[in-house]
């Protein structure tokens, strides 16, 4: 058999006395429920925007994993409720970023393994693991750089977000199915929580095992195991605590003193759209405006005193934005379901509603029927008792409770009953 | 022909199943405008990782250890890890790499970030230097006693 090259390939180059089967199985499984909470989310997430609804799909419908995308109807309460996933989403996925980069280092020397491949399963298993690790990086990477609205990437990311997440868990499952036996054997040896309580003097190396990852060839620690995880919490902690505030809102959004979402200008509150950016100009939503219900061919056309003469309702209601922030206001309008009824469908099961807007994938959003329903779903006139600014949406927008924020279409035209 | 494969037919299965299914939804990914630019962007995230990110700290961290008495490099490696990290994660907002998208979206341009990610690595260096120092006083405390 060849001789191992020089450098990281020998089996003592990497010197950690930390590394091991058990280190690696216990940062490991915190991985693992923080990534089940971020992608459940992230799949929750996916099937809020209701995919199999007229244009609402952004992955091609005839591509997508229908199991994944439909199978219920986002529901509209409570309506913190995709808040809440997204709020969990983004900032657990925070929190999964310093305890993957220490996974990933507890495993560094198998990299570097010699030789390469020592059999057709090890190939095969090998392959699979850089699928993982390059899948989960990518993920996380993407996530990062959308919730912070730099885009150095040409593709569109939330197609590949998604498709990236399907491989992402798919290696994951399989990845811990291999190794569960040798989790086992770590816990089981060594004790669950035991090795946490050595001290630097008690640090030493896990017995020598086969996959290599406890060095021969120790150095001498220069921090303990319990210090290790005290690291990559501490690390958690911070990105937690300079993100969550734009989740929550309220005073902690001031001390999220790194998150996107963290200042407002005064008076106001945070967009994602503006009208000039939409397209959307002054003399669209002048005098002129009419909203359009349609039914078929039947269309009915209000202006927007007719609108304001109808009975109105108030609520307050989050938006919550897909990147992990929300805002609450109080919004005032009519109820979509006296709309519905209007146009002559009362208990309309899906509606199309478009946006004077004139291009992008996201002037229009369709809702199902439990969104037209719901009491608190308004086509909004007025936000904290004042009209609607032109870039929150006037002349009118949807507000829907629990609704994915970018579907709560603003500077509304039109609202057609696809399925009465 | 499972004992030329090296380990069992179940292992053989899984990884056969988990294949399919990742070449199928690779190769929706890929059809798509700017294909090159995803896989790019796939091979980038773990060759950057594992060949570039990871032994550049190692490296760091084995030098600071060289140079510094031990109190001292474990603090600084405490401030490094926690400036790190936020600055990984933020680095768009921190470098100004996003005004110009966010300020179209939002409306209003982003501010202080550097500034702020600034004070609060100062202060992580500082607290763990400030913590070094306690924890390196009891021996001090022993001055006057007979040395062992």
């Amino acid at each position: 058999m060849l001789p191992a090259p020089p450098g990281p390939f020998r089996p003592g180059f990497w010197r950690s006395p930390l590394r091991g089967p058990w280190l690696t199985s216990a940062l490991g499984s915190i991985l693992l429920v923080l990534v089940a909470i971020v992608a459940t989310t992230g799949f929750l997430s996916h099937a809020a925007y209701m995919p199999d609804l007229g244009r609402n799909a952004i992955v091609p419908k005839d591509r997508d994993f229908p199991l994944i995308a439909s199978f219920f109807d986002w529901p509209t309460s409570p309506s913190w409720l995709y808040g809440l996933t997204q709020g969990l989403h983004t900032n657990v996925g925070l929190i999964a970023i310093p305890f993957l980069l220490a996974k990933l280092w507890s495993v560094i020397p198998r990299l570097f393994a010699f030789p390469p491949v020592k059999s057709p399963a090890q190939a095969i298993e090998r392959l699979s693991i850089a699928l993982l690790v390059s899948s989960a990086v990518f993920e996380l990477a993407t996530g990062v750089m959308n919730a912070q609205y730099w885009y150095p990437f040409k593709f569109n990311f939330v197609v590949a977000h998604y498709y990236g997440a399907i491989v992402f868990v798919a290696s994951l499952v399989l990845y811990v199915i291999v190794k569960v036996p040798v989790i086992r054997k770590a816990y089981r040896e060594r004790g669950v929580l035991k090795p946490l309580r050595d001290d630097l003097a008690h640090t030493k190396p896990e017995p020598l095992d086969e996959d290599g990852l406890v060095t021969p060839n120790p150095a001498e620690p220069t921090i303990s195991r319990r210090g290790l995880f005290a690291f990559a919490g501490a690390g958690a902690g911070v990105l937690l605590f300079a993100n969550v505030g734009q989740s929550v809102g309220g005073p902690l959004r001031e001390l999220a003193f790194l998150a996107p979402r963290r200042e407002i200008v005064p008076g106001d509150f945070p967009i994602n759209k503006r009208a000039a950016q939409a397209g959307v100009t002054p003399a669209m939503t002048g005098a002129d405006y009419r909203l359009v219900l349609k039914l078929g061919d039947d269309e009915i056309e209000l202006t927007r005193d007719e609108l304001l003469a109808l009975p109105q309702r108030t609520a307050t209601l989050p938006i919550a934005c897909v990147e992990g922030w929300t805002t609450k206001q109080e919004w005032t309008g009519v109820q979509l379901k006296l709309l519905a009824e209007r146009a002559g469908a009362p208990g309309a099961s899906e509606v199309l509603v478009e946006s004077l807007q004139p291009k992008g994938v996201l002037r229009q959003a369709a809702l199902t029927g439990g969104q037209i329903a719901a009491d608190d779903a308004l086509l909004a006139l007025k936000v904290n008792g004042a009209h609607l600014s032109i870039d929150h949406g006037f002349p009118a927008r949807i507000i829907v409770p629990a609704l994915p924020g970018v579907h709560n279409t603003k500077w509304v035209a039109r609202l057609e009953v696809l399925e009465a | 022909m499972i004992r030329r494969y090296g380990a069992s037919r179940w292992h053989l299965a899984g990884h056969v199943a988990y294949l399919a299914l990742a070449a199928y939804v690779l190769a929706q990914m890929l059809d798509r405008p700017a294909a090159a630019n995803i896989v790019a962007w796939l091979l980038a995230a773990i060759l950057l990782h594992d060949l570039v990110a990871l032994p550049l700290y190692t490296l760091l961290d084995r030098l600071l250890w060289r140079a510094a008495p031990r109190r001292l490099a474990a603090a600084l490696r405490t401030a490094a890890v926690l400036a790190g990290f936020t600055f990984l994660v933020f680095f768009p907002p921190i470098l100004g790499r996003n005004d110009r998208t966010f300020a179209r979206v939002a409306g209003h341009a982003p501010h202080g970030y550097a500034a702020r990610w600034i004070a609060v690595a100062a202060a992580a260096a500082l607290l763990s230097l400030a913590a070094a120092r306690l924890s390196a006083r009891p021996r001090g405390r022993t001055r006057g006693s007979p040395r062992r």
